[in-house]
């Protein structure tokens, strides 16, 4: 009883996201997802030369600016003169980083990117975001409750079965729900 | 009855209910965020022309184009919004669990191209995972259905059982240390990501 009540504490935050996201990827438009103004600045940064790796020279330039994010491979564009135009993204903001050798500056584009996406890294991160240590906690924290929301699963069943005294409602609900989500999922998969 | 009794009620009928759907999420997030541990993902890629349908819409935009189109050339699958690129030709797609299918048609609306993706089991679990959204025709809508409940059940699991342990628990300062932690680390990443440059 105290492992159900009290995993169910640690697992709480997590399943009110869980819940609040899963809400929202079913209902687009919910949760504010729109680019929010761009603003501009610029940082000098000591340009590495690699000028043949651009992906390397991109997550150069990200950790000279202190940002947390991915470089966006496909958004590489190296100009003529040899500057850099690339995306950065995070959950929260998106960057659009562009190098000026002459002048040894970067220009940046920031966005924010809206609640939905903060949302959705909550949902379901184990990976956290590069440059930034302190949000594998939160990948931390969702493998753990994954998995003890499985645990909690079967131990609400054993602690019910084991303090009921009416048991044929109970498993009858149970019973019908669970083949019919499965029959559901079968559905999906072999006819859909 | 009483507050006690009807929140164990609440708990327990939402629990048994969506029990397996629940289930399947976490599993299937698992699979997920964890693919690379269960060996590669497998993909068969079939591609084939078929000529426009005779007796269909030619406006590609049409509200139920996208439907008529699958049903006549027999495409399983809910089918996606009709995309009108920038080169003048139309795409569509069909997805179901395992199966994504694309067809593309030419700006003159001729022979089109259809291009069907077959993956292995853990494409297939994360598909599941994936489906969501109202406006799919049959079993898609009743799949929304139950994503909506089972991601409403997780809200009342929490807040039921929040309330369980407080009138279970005589002495409450475990549970209060517990929570606090769980909402500084939620708060904080928020936060964090909210206001990092």
């Amino acid at each position: 009883m105290r492992i159900h009540l009290y995993g169910g504490l640690v697992c709480f935050w997590y399943l009110l996201v869980f819940g609040i996201s899963s809400l929202s990827f079913n209902h687009p438009g919910w949760i504010p997802s729109a680019l929010g103004q761009a603003s501009h600045w610029e940082h000098s940064v000591a340009l590495p030369d690699l000028s043949s790796e651009d992906l390397k020279l991109a997550e150069a330039i990200q950790r000279e600016l202190d940002l947390i994010g991915w470089v966006l491979p496909w958004t590489l564009d190296r100009r003529p003169s040899g500057d850099l135009r690339f995306e950065l993204h995070r959950p929260g903001r998106q960057y659009v980083i562009t190098t000026d050798r002459s002048s040894g500056r970067v220009q940046v584009e920031e966005r924010t990117a809206g609640a939905a996406s903060i949302l959705n890294f909550l949902h379901g991160s184990n990976g956290g975001v590069p440059g930034s240590r302190f949000l594998h906690l939160w990948g931390l924290y969702t493998e753990i409750t994954t998995g003890l929301v499985l645990l909690l699963a079967v131990s609400g069943v054993v602690l019910w079965a084991r303090r009921t005294r009416n048991r044929g409602t109970a498993l009858l609900i149970l019973g019908v729900s669970s083949v019919a989500s499965l029959a559901l999922m079968a559905w999906m998969c072999f006819v859909g | 009855m009483n507050a006690h009794r009807l929140i164990r009620r609440l708990h327990l009928v939402s629990g048994f209910v969506l029990l397996a759907f629940v289930v399947m999420y976490f599993v299937t997030g698992f699979v997920l965020t964890h693919g690379g541990l269960l060996g590669e993902a497998t993909e068969q890629v079939v591609r084939r022309t078929e000529p426009f349908p005779e007796g269909l819409s030619k406006r590609p935009g049409d509200a139920a184009f996208a439907s008529s189109l699958g049903t006549t050339l027999g495409i399983r699958g809910k089918p996606s919004k009709v995309e009108h690129r920038k080169d003048g030709t139309w795409r569509v797609s069909y997805f179901h669990p395992g199966h994504l299918t694309e067809v593309t048609l030419p700006s003159d609306l001729g022979p089109m191209t259809v291009e069907e993706k077959r993956f292995g089991w853990q494409r297939v679990l994360i598909g599941l995972h994936r489906l969501h959204g109202y406006g799919g025709d049959g079993g898609y809508d009743v799949w929304a259905v139950m994503l909506d409940l089972a991601s409403a059940s997780m809200l009342l699991f929490a807040i039921t059982g929040v309330l369980l342990w407080y009138r279970l628990s005589h002495d409450h300062r475990p549970g209060w240390i517990v929570l606090a932690a769980g909402f500084l680390l939620t708060a904080s990443t928020v936060t964090y990501l909210m206001l990092r440059r």
